[in-house]
């Protein structure tokens, strides 16, 4: 039966674990803390290696609104330096990729080094002597950079932990999958969605909503295996769930994919999920992987970058295959994509106007598939960072609860 | 009788036409029985051209069979081809078409989809002419949102 406003803004009859206010997608003021709480203190994943594979390569890119240039220096180190020149701030790079030894500002041509961010030469020097700054002061900011499994990953927070502290053996299930052999990202797709950038993080949690999904009715909801997979809880708000084989050839005109190049310690058919607070996941489906990553842009919208990865160095039949693996699924013209992308919207169409109170993270099977045990583990770490219970992010209730 | 490039023309704007009203099994129609379609987009991040969607006339066949199972937003694409300009006048003639995608909305909102271009090789069956292949190129490579269609 249908609801009154009394009852439609009353606070859920479950514990403060098992849902949240959905102030937390619609707060300005909880958007921008999240840039300073966990986008500035977090390991943040920006690109794979083989994006920057040669020597002086570079990629640009923005974490919590900071623009950042990720180079491979001449001696192979994958670093990274906050992309603004020194003197009027513009942006050094505004390439997505190049290759450089010297990074040079359009503005008045002031260079830095690639490898050490020194400024290494201002056009008209003598102008500088008298009140500075020192070229040796404008120097860019470098910013922490370990890569693992080919990840890379960066920390605005000097003083963070260690990335293998933070992952807390998180990718213990991709280690064989993505450590193995040289694998290369051969498709890059941006889409930006009119929603908070958690909603698309939780649909990489939220298995349940697969119901949705044409494709995985055929393939993989009528099969046992997918209900009986264990979720994995590590700590910092990370998570994994084991792995399925899904019967591709249950779909109208697929084949099953055992004679396809397989990535290494995954059958052709299996299916692999990890996820990585605050915003990676990474899926693998038997000969390709989907990375995830976000650009928050505001409360209610956000840029998603997805990568496709695939064994490198491969023959052109092999990356046929491997290209139309992925497309049939996760291309923007893929089967599966377009339904995510469009239902995580309808969340922001919905919740965007702030009238809409909570959102339930309340299914337990046992923590198997369905269950939502990753969620509350993910919403348990970001009420750690936040110092907010997402469940009562404000001390005011929800407007309209009376 | 109408010159070879006029018969590409207008089966061109036939196809644009069938798109636009999602008649996809009449326009498979006008395509050869080794039919090969592609979406394609050249990545500045990664330097590869990637290809989004790789079909032949089977494959496509599934898909439009299936089409109406999928979510989707409801909304349309309207195909704004560009002036047909013949790039191998032969025997299996192949054109290059600049094209404008347009995406109206369940609101009747209109925005622009994406830009690129079709590059079309076709084929004579018995003097009925027919798409062989098809490469849409598309110079956008962030749309609005993601479809299931073919452009």
């Amino acid at each position: 039966m249908s609801r009154t406003a009394v009852e439609y803004f009353e606070r859920p009859e479950a514990p403060d674990t098992h849902f949240v206010d959905n102030r937390i997608y619609t707060g300005e003021d909880i958007f921008r803390e999240e840039q300073e709480k966990i986008f500035s203190r977090v390991w943040k994943f920006v690109c794979h290696e083989s994006e920057i594979s040669n020597v002086n390569d570079y990629r640009t890119t923005i974490v919590a609104e900071t623009p950042l240039i990720v180079c491979r220096g001449p001696d192979g180190t994958i670093r990274t330096f906050v992309n603004a020149c020194s003197h009027r701030g513009a942006l050094v790079i505004r390439n997505p990729r190049g290759n450089a030894r010297t990074l040079q500002c359009i503005f008045h041509r002031w260079t830095y080094d690639n490898a050490s961010g020194e400024c290494t030469g201002r056009p008209s020097e003598p102008g500088f002597t008298e009140m500075g700054p020192k070229i040796e002061a404008c120097g860019l900011r470098q910013v922490k950079t370990e890569v693992y499994l080919g990840l890379v990953f960066v920390n605005l927070n000097d003083g963070a932990e260690g990335l293998k502290d933070f992952l807390s053996n998180a990718l213990e299930l991709e280690e064989e999958i993505l450590g193995t052999v040289e694998l290369e990202v051969f498709d890059y797709y941006e889409q930006v969605l009119n929603t908070n950038w958690k909603n698309w993080q939780e649909t990489n949690m939220d298995l349940y909503h697969e119901y949705m999904h044409a494709i995985n009715r055929r393939t993989s909801l009528g099969e046992r295996a997918y209900y009986d997979r264990n979720w994995r809880i590590y700590p910092r708000g990370h998570a994994a769930i084991e792995r399925y084989k899904v019967r591709y050839d249950k779909q109208k005109g697929w084949t099953e994919r055992s004679s396809h190049l397989r990535l290494p310690g995954l059958d052709p058919s299996e299916f692999q999920l990890i996820d990585i607070f605050p915003d990676l996941a990474v899926n693998a489906r038997g000969t390709v992987v989907r990375i995830d990553s976000q650009t928050p842009l505001s409360p209610t919208k956000t840029l998603v970058q997805y990568r496709g990865l695939a064994i490198k160095n491969v023959s052109a039949s092999d990356r046929t295959q491997q290209m139309k693996d992925y497309a049939a699924l996760w291309s923007p013209f893929g089967r599966n994509l377009p339904e995510d992308c469009l239902a995580t919207e309808l969340q922001g169409r919905a919740m965007g106007g702030g009238t809409v109170p909570y959102t339930y993270w309340t299914r337990q099977s046992a923590g198997k598939t369905h269950d939502d045990l990753a969620i509350r583990a993910y919403y348990a770490e970001w009420g750690r960072l936040m110092g907010r219970n997402p469940a009562r992010p404000y001390n005011a209730a929800f407007p309209g609860s009376g | 009788m109408a010159s070879k490039k006029e018969r590409i023309e207008d089966l061109i704007a036939t196809a644009s036409s069938l798109l636009d009203d999602e008649k996809f099994t009449d326009w498979i129609s006008l395509c050869a029985k080794g039919f090969e379609y592609t979406v394609t987009a050249y990545s500045e991040e990664i330097g590869h051209r990637m290809h989004w969607m790789i079909q032949d006339r089977t494959s496509l066949q599934n898909l439009i069979e299936t089409l109406g199972a999928h979510e989707r937003d409801g909304g349309k694409i309207r195909r704004h081809v560009g002036m047909v300009r013949v790039v191998d006048g032969g025997d299996k003639p192949r054109t290059e078409s600049s094209v404008v995608l347009w995406h109206i909305d369940i609101h009747g909102a209109t925005q622009l989809f994406a830009v690129g271009k079709y590059i079309d090789d076709f084929v004579f069956v018995d003097d009925h002419l027919l798409f062989e292949r098809r490469e849409v190129a598309l110079d956008t490579r962030r749309l609005p949102c993601p479809s299931h269609v073919p452009l």
